[in-house]
């Protein structure tokens, strides 16, 4: 449930991502550019790839060089997939805590142009690390399967 | 504790130098008991970064615009306005922490979001450069011209005539040559420094704005210094701020030649520009757009 | 303690834990041990995507998946196929020549191999190809696609360092030129040598004519895209929204292959493979403000140039430096850690900054290739079915015309810069 409701989000933010720039283009051709295009744009891919990161450890899509780790012994492997599992969950706990906390200690903050509240950027970078630790302590009794690899 | 002092310039501007004599000022001024790191060029983030930063407490001090300062206090932008100075030495008079428009805003600051102003850089003048010669408000009548996409810049523009469209710092260079933007504005020193010369024919000595840095400092960080060390402090920043005016003017006046020799064309008022003309509608946008600073302004005003 | 944080990144990468935990652990306990406010760790993460050319990395991400899609990759083969099938070595030219023209719209290396790399190595072994050297010609080819604009590396080299990426993009059309050419012909010499069969005989204007047609909408986009950024119609991240529209156009409109589910199955790979990459630049931003404050870029900076003054020889410690880190480190992971610390002192020394970004670029791409940690080696395996070893037995020698490329744009600077010099 959680985790279509991110998909259609990124769907959605995604194709914020492509509309916003053309659209730019469009309005400045014209002569009336709208100021803070830009500001939007990097709103949203903030949004994009912040919601997105829980998906990306579900599908154990995180950039990682396993081949190393791929050809040590079953037990050994099991051991470090547990030590990354539990190191995670700790690390991403900790930064979800310490973006609400910012959060609120910013509550006025916002964006120089379309007065964007700085507490809606730190909800997305708190549901991409909450959200991941979710799916991090889910590993711990359903490790994933493989690490795939992807990376540009 | 060592100080932390960020900023955005980049090597040889004049903010760059003032940073880097203000920490050796600091130091030497108190006795060697506060020393100052200075990380140049976005080092430690951009300005909003920068400046929360500061709130937070991760960097200890910095410099920027007046105008970054809004986030905190937004009238504090008015330290930016246009055609607001009568000349550099009213400017640097005018933003002295000391000042009452100052130390009237260093109340709201301190209080809402814990940073205090203790000095200002006097940066030059920005001018209007073009790839035409720009006498008045006309010649930009309707034309893409750059804006920094913040309210008062935008603003200021619509007071210049032109249409404000924003572009980032790093393609400036090819949205003037391709035409994107029809011109910019903004300090000789930069124009200089990025070459905006190779795509620009003609440099406006408008003088629209006069460049003042607010030097501020996180709160707690401030109340941790003893009195006396705080008061040697804005001694010397102030003393690195008349320097910093003399740096400008100084470089100011060579760049004119230096540029010349590059192939730009100078606009003034003995060949046509019409300051007045700008002037005149510019302030009209801003005190339309702005009509909260008209107390302040008169403050700034009456500045001797 | 920056040489604590910098030793326990390696050994946590090593180790096989995930690139964004080896930067963001160390980097957490380096705030809590100094005792640094802790809302540092959720500002500097949240505002290092507040970048507005990073927002071209998902658009060119989007392209790539679109056109895998809409069978637009397909014609492309079919088009270099037709034109320089003849060539000896046949569809190895036709593999090297289709990665150029596919490159036109895709900016990353391994969308080339994942995409486009799956369609060659299937035609190639088919037609009797060893699969080694259908893989090995695959990957040595994949390397243009970052060079030849767009280019996601170059865009995220340009949004670390304020270098133009409209004059990044254009400085690399010549070294991608360059590369072609030199693969091509080690192509041929391996062909001529192994009797690689090619093509009966060269095409007749009509079957040119037939296979252009299809593959036009590809070849145009980077025309169409580099045109509008020179005549100041849209900058580089426009150009990246308007590719896609593009894409979406000819996909419905033009090959009527492309559904709306084609289009959302599409969007949603491209967030998450976007959120891979970009959360680690969020937190390579931690890792960088703690370096910064520790000083090391100016202990580097000393280090290097009190080994020399001269540009040149500058280049040639950063490459071979590049070349060894790329060896470990993913191309992204790189640039976003080692350039920022490297390129100042090189442009104090006269280098050009934008010059230093190709031979960056190019450098870190070659490291995609190279053992133990190279992320094509890994897809081409897996794609060609061969051995790691077999694999690299047959990419030998294409190391050769590429680090004579790597070579040839380190030495001749005038080379990658007289094509942006235009515009300036
Ligand atoms: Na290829
Ligand atoms: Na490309």
């Amino acid at each position: 449930m959680l985790r279509k409701l991110l998909t259609a989000l990124n769907v959605l933010l995604l194709f914020g991502l492509v509309l916003v720039p053309s659209l730019q283009i469009v309005m400045r051709t014209i002569g009336f550019p709208f100021i803070g295009a830009e500001e939007l744009t990097r709103f949203l891919l903030i949004c994009l790839v912040f919601t997105g990161f829980p998906l990306v450890v579900a599908h154990g899509e995180n950039i990682v060089m396993g081949e190393l780790k791929a050809a040590l012994p079953t037990a050994a492997r099991r051991a470090i997939d547990l030590l990354i599992s539990a190191t995670a969950i700790a690390a991403t706990v900790f930064v979800a805590y310490v973006t609400v906390r910012t959060a609120m200690q910013y509550m006025t903050n916002a964006t120089p142009t379309l007065k964007i509240p700085f507490w809606l950027f730190m909800s997305a970078t708190f549901v991409g690390f909450a959200g991941a630790a979710l799916v991090h302590i889910r590993h711990l009794r359903h490790p994933p399967q493989r690490d795939t690899n992807i990376a540009l | 504790k060592d100080l932390r002092y960020a900023h955005v310039g980049a090597e040889g501007d004049i903010q760059t130098r003032f940073a880097d004599e203000a920490a050796k000022a600091i130091e030497q001024a108190t006795q060697g008991r506060h020393k100052v790191k200075v990380f140049p060029a976005s080092q430690l983030g951009g300005v909003s970064e920068m400046v929360d930063g500061i709130r937070m407490g991760s960097i200890s001090m910095g410099h920027h615009d007046f105008a970054s300062l809004a986030r905190i206090v937004p009238e504090v932008a008015v330290f930016n306005a246009p055609f607001i100075y009568r000349d550099a030495t009213h400017a640097l008079r005018a933003t002295d922490p000391d000042s009452p428009a100052v130390a009237a805003i260093n109340e709201k600051l301190v209080k809402d979001g814990g940073v205090r102003i203790i000095g200002r850089i006097y940066r030059g003048a920005r001018h209007i450069s073009a790839k035409f010669a720009v006498k008045s408000p006309a010649d930009l009548a309707n034309k893409p011209f750059r804006a920094v996409p913040l309210e008062l810049w935008v603003s200021m523009v619509k007071g210049f005539g032109a249409i404000p469209t924003p572009v980032e710092v790093a393609e400036l260079p090819t949205a003037l040559m391709t035409g994107l933007v029809v011109g910019q504005e903004n300090p000789l020193t930069m124009i200089n420094a990025n070459k905006l010369y190779e795509v620009q024919s003609h440099v406006s000595l408008t003088g629209h704005m006069h460049s003042v840095l607010a030097v501020f400092i996180n709160e707690q960080v401030w109340q941790g210094i003893p009195d006396a060390d705080r008061k040697a402090i804005k001694t010397a920043l102030n003393q690195k701020a008349e320097e910093s005016l003399v740096w400008a003017t100084e470089a100011e006046k060579t760049l004119v030649g230096e540029l010349k020799g590059k192939g730009v064309t100078f606009v003034t008022p003995e060949n046509g520009l019409d300051l007045a003309a700008f002037k005149k509608s510019v302030m009209a946008q801003v005190s339309k757009d702005f009509p909260a600073w008209d107390g302040l302004i008169k403050q700034i005003d009456a500045v001797k | 303690m920056g040489m604590v944080m910098l030793a326990s990144f390696l050994v946590l990468f090593i180790a096989g834990f995930p690139v964004v935990y080896t930067i963001l652990l160390p980097a957490t306990a380096y705030i809590l041990w100094e005792e640094l406010p802790y809302g540092l760790l959720a500002q500097r993460i949240t505002y290092a995507l507040d970048s507005f050319p990073l927002v071209a990395v998902p658009l060119f991400i989007f392209v790539g998946n679109l056109m895998n899609l809409a069978g637009i990759t397909d014609r492309i083969f079919r088009f270099a196929d037709t034109l320089v099938g003849r060539v000896p070595g046949g569809l190895a030219q036709v593999n090297i020549f289709s990665s150029l023209i596919f490159s036109g719209m895709s900016g990353a290396a391994l969308a080339d191999v994942g995409g486009l790399g799956r369609i060659e190595i299937a035609a190639m072994n088919k037609k009797g190809f060893d699969p080694a050297f259908s893989g090995a010609v695959t990957g040595a080819s994949a390397i243009v696609g970052p060079i030849f604009p767009p280019s996601i590396p170059l865009i995220v080299y340009g949004s670390v360092t304020s270098v133009s990426i409209v004059q990044l993009l254009i400085a690399g059309i010549v070294p991608a030129l360059l590369c072609v050419a030199f693969l091509m012909l080690t192509a041929a010499i391996i062909a001529l040598r192994k009797g690689y069969p090619r093509a009966e005989r060269w095409p007749r204007g009509r079957e040119i004519w037939r296979d252009l047609k299809p593959a036009l909408p590809a070849l145009l986009a980077p025309v169409f895209m580099i045109s509008g950024m020179l005549s100041g119609l849209f900058t580089p991240t426009e150009a990246a929204g308007v590719t896609v529209l593009y894409v979406i156009a000819v996909g419905f409109l033009y090959y009527r292959e492309m559904t709306v589910d084609h289009l959302i199955g599409a969007a949603i790979v491209t967030a998450r493979n976007t959120s891979a990459i970009l959360i680690i630049v969020a937190v390579a931003a931690l890792f960088g403000w703690i370096l910064a404050v520790e000083q090391i870029p100016q202990d580097v900076a000393r280090l290097l140039l009190g080994i020399s003054k001269d540009p040149l020889v500058l280049l040639l410690i950063v490459n071979l430096l590049f070349f060894v880190a790329g060896m470990f480190l993913d191309s992204t992971t790189a640039t976003l850690l080692i350039v920022p610390i490297i390129a100042p002192p090189l442009v104090a020394a006269g280098v050009d900054p934008v010059h230093l970004g190709i031979v960056t670029i190019f450098n870190l791409m070659i490291g995609l290739l190279t053992p133990p940690m190279g992320l094509s080696l890994f897809l081409l395996t897996d794609i060609a079915r061969v051995s790691m070893r077999d694999l690299l037995r047959a990419l030998l020698p294409f190391y050769l015309p590429l680090l004579g490329t790597l070579a040839v744009i380190t030495l001749w600077a005038d080379l990658t810069l007289w094509l942006p010099g235009l515009l300036r």
